[in-house]
């Protein structure tokens, strides 16, 4: 069975002060100083796909070289393969249809793929939309809010357990098929490599491809970022005991609003 | 313009659904017009609707399997779109609803938009605002395209008052090839969630709580001031707390009455579950903690002091 896991290696936002995001409205988010990291949203997705023996794991990215450090950490788990798709100086933060057709063309050099799984968004671009484009330029079925993946007895099957707010479905379907990990799998996290694994990875190949030798992207829409205000500026409560910040909060505030 | 609010009512809380969509069509009173509901049901209609913000002149109701998978419902929508077209398609909010908005608008040879806050129509293309950076930013998109299909922000849990059926009913017959990728199929229906995204008042623990043991107490507080306790990513990762009572961006998005965060910094992740409460209260021991900007009123000091003598006040007063 041939996987393919698709993530995103991202700056950590965590490191950006106020001041940053305030600058970001002029002059752009400037990230030279962050921990670029896996995005957390695709932790679960790369995960379960470990968790499944004896099938042929590829890591593919979207990115430039400064993802190449994250990619050979992963690489030190049970991927035989990482991929790097370099789109050069083109901004595809806010354009999953791009990078949906560069997975669907890295697909199409040898169409073994029966399984793409990916996580369900960045947190830079927020899209949420990358793998239902894929199945619909890929015309597969997709399967969104999974959790777990597991081995049918039928090897030409996959059983996949998706979680929904009103129920927790178990599908075995043929394959191929576009799995998108949900956010109740969020708990899941990447398990860690060992020395060992991290030291036979070097010998594991990391294969860079340009953008262009895969697919034509589409034009790349204008986008355009404002501060997110959500300033109320709190006024603070002061002195006394604890107790008597709370009895003002109580007297003050609270009751009033009948809680 | 035409709008086709599509609604699942196969989902247990179609009404906040419907509440979210009517917070979004408040907030773009520009694309008023008139306006259709494509709701989908499986064995049973509904025996309520939602009023919506918009005036609502035709009902039609699709008939889909209960398994709430994608693919009968895009089948049944594109082809209904071929019927009835329509510039804008307003699904719900979440997983499922952005799914539905991206692959219908890819079948309809449409342009979509997932978690949108606004959108506007010039003659040629769309502008849709969406947050973006972890939600520290609005990001604005402009999108070449005739209709425009978008899943719209979270906004709560409230629910959409209901009201009678006045519009015309349709019943729609929806094409049903069998899918040959779907060998086998089980479910087991979850239990309601915890109420915790439609509370009136909610107590949100952070990190700053430091331990499991010290979770189970504040959440004890919690009840006693009538809170429904939640928490921040962090307290949710290590496993202090169950993950489905997790806030922000990722995890819950409510609007209580009352939001009090406690030993959190302010992430913008987590802000963004619960910046639309209507009054938040910051307990925290760092002065400069990021919260006390983004909340009403703010005390410095130790969580757990303050809020057991806050319980006590409450226990007072219930006496």
């Amino acid at each position: 069975m041939n996987i393919v896991v698709c993530v995103k290696v991202e700056p950590d936002l965590s490191m950006l002060s106020a001041s940053d995001w305030q600058a970001a409205e002029q002059k752009g988010i400037s990230y030279d100083f962050a921990r670029w990291q896996l995005s957390g949203f695709d932790q679960s997705a790369a995960d379960m796909a470990l968790s499944l023996t004896d099938a042929s794991l590829t890591l593919l990215t979207v990115g430039g070289e400064q993802t190449t450090p994250v990619l050979k950490t992963l690489l030190a788990l049970d991927f035989q393969r990482a991929v790097r798709i370099d789109a050069g100086a083109e901004d595809l933060r806010f354009h999953p249809e791009a990078i949906a057709v560069l997975i669907a063309g890295f697909h199409h050099q040898d169409e073994k793929t029966g399984v793409i799984i990916l996580g369900p968004q960045s947190s830079e671009g927020q899209n949420r939309q990358t793998g239902p484009l894929l199945a619909e330029m890929l015309g597969w079925p997709c399967i969104t809010q999974v959790c777990d993946i597991r081995r049918a007895e039928d090897p030409t099957l996959l059983r996949v357990v998706r979680k929904t707010p009103e129920a927790v479905q178990t599908l075995t379907v043929r394959l191929p098929v576009v799995l998108v990990a949900g956010q109740a799998a969020q708990d899941r996290l990447l398990r860690i490599p060992t020395l060992k694994q991290k030291l036979a990875a070097a010998r594991k190949p990391l294969d860079v491809l340009r953008a262009e030798s895969l697919a034509k992207l589409p034009p790349v829409p204008v986008v355009t970022l404002a501060l997110r205000n959500a300033r109320r500026g709190a006024m603070i409560i002061e002195g006394g005991s604890p107790a008597d910040k709370a009895l003002t909060l109580y007297t003050g505030y609270l009751k009033s609003r009948g809680n | 313009m035409n709008i086709a609010i599509i609604l699942d009512c196969r989902q247990r809380g179609f009404l906040s659904q419907a509440q979210m969509q009517n917070d979004f069509l408040r907030a773009n009173p520009m694309l008023s017009g008139s306006a259709e509901m494509w709701l989908l049901y499986d064995a049973d209609k509904p025996d309520v609707l939602p009023q919506m913000a918009c005036d609502v002149r035709h009902i039609v109701w699709i008939s889909l399997p209960e398994n709430g998978l994608a693919e009968p419902a895009l089948e049944a929508l594109t082809a209904l779109f071929d019927q009835r077209p329509a510039k804008l398609l307003l699904c719900a909010s979440g997983e499922a609803a952005d799914e539905l908005a991206t692959r219908l608008a890819y079948r309809i040879g449409g342009v979509s938009g997932t978690g949108v806050v606004k959108a506007e129509r010039s003659e040629t293309y769309w502008r849709v605002v969406r947050p973006a950076y972890g939600s520290r930013m609005w990001a604005t998109r402009t999108l070449n395209g005739s209709s425009l299909c978008i899943s719209v922000a979270a906004t709560g849990g409230k629910t959409a008052r209901t009201t009678p059926v006045h519009a015309q009913e349709t019943d729609f017959s929806a094409p049903s090839a069998p899918a040959g990728w779907l060998v086998d199929f089980q479910q087991e229906p979850q239990l309601p969630d915890n109420g915790l995204h439609n509370a009136s008042a909610v107590l949100v623990i952070g990190q700053g709580a430091g331990s499991a043991e010290q979770v189970r107490r504040l959440e004890a507080f919690a009840r006693q001031i009538h809170a429904e306790p939640g928490c921040s990513r962090p307290v949710a990762m290590n496993a202090w707390c169950e993950m489905s009572r997790m806030l922000g961006i990722s995890g819950v998005v409510a609007a209580p009455d009352v939001c009090i965060v406690a030993g959190a910094s302010g992430a913008a992740a987590l802000m963004a579950g619960i910046d639309r409460s209507e009054f938040i209260v910051a307990i925290n021991t760092d002065p400069h903690a990021a919260i006390f900007a983004q909340a009403d009123v703010g005390i410095v000091d130790d969580l757990d002091d303050v809020l057991s003598a806050l319980a006590a006040c409450y226990s007072c007063t219930s006496v």
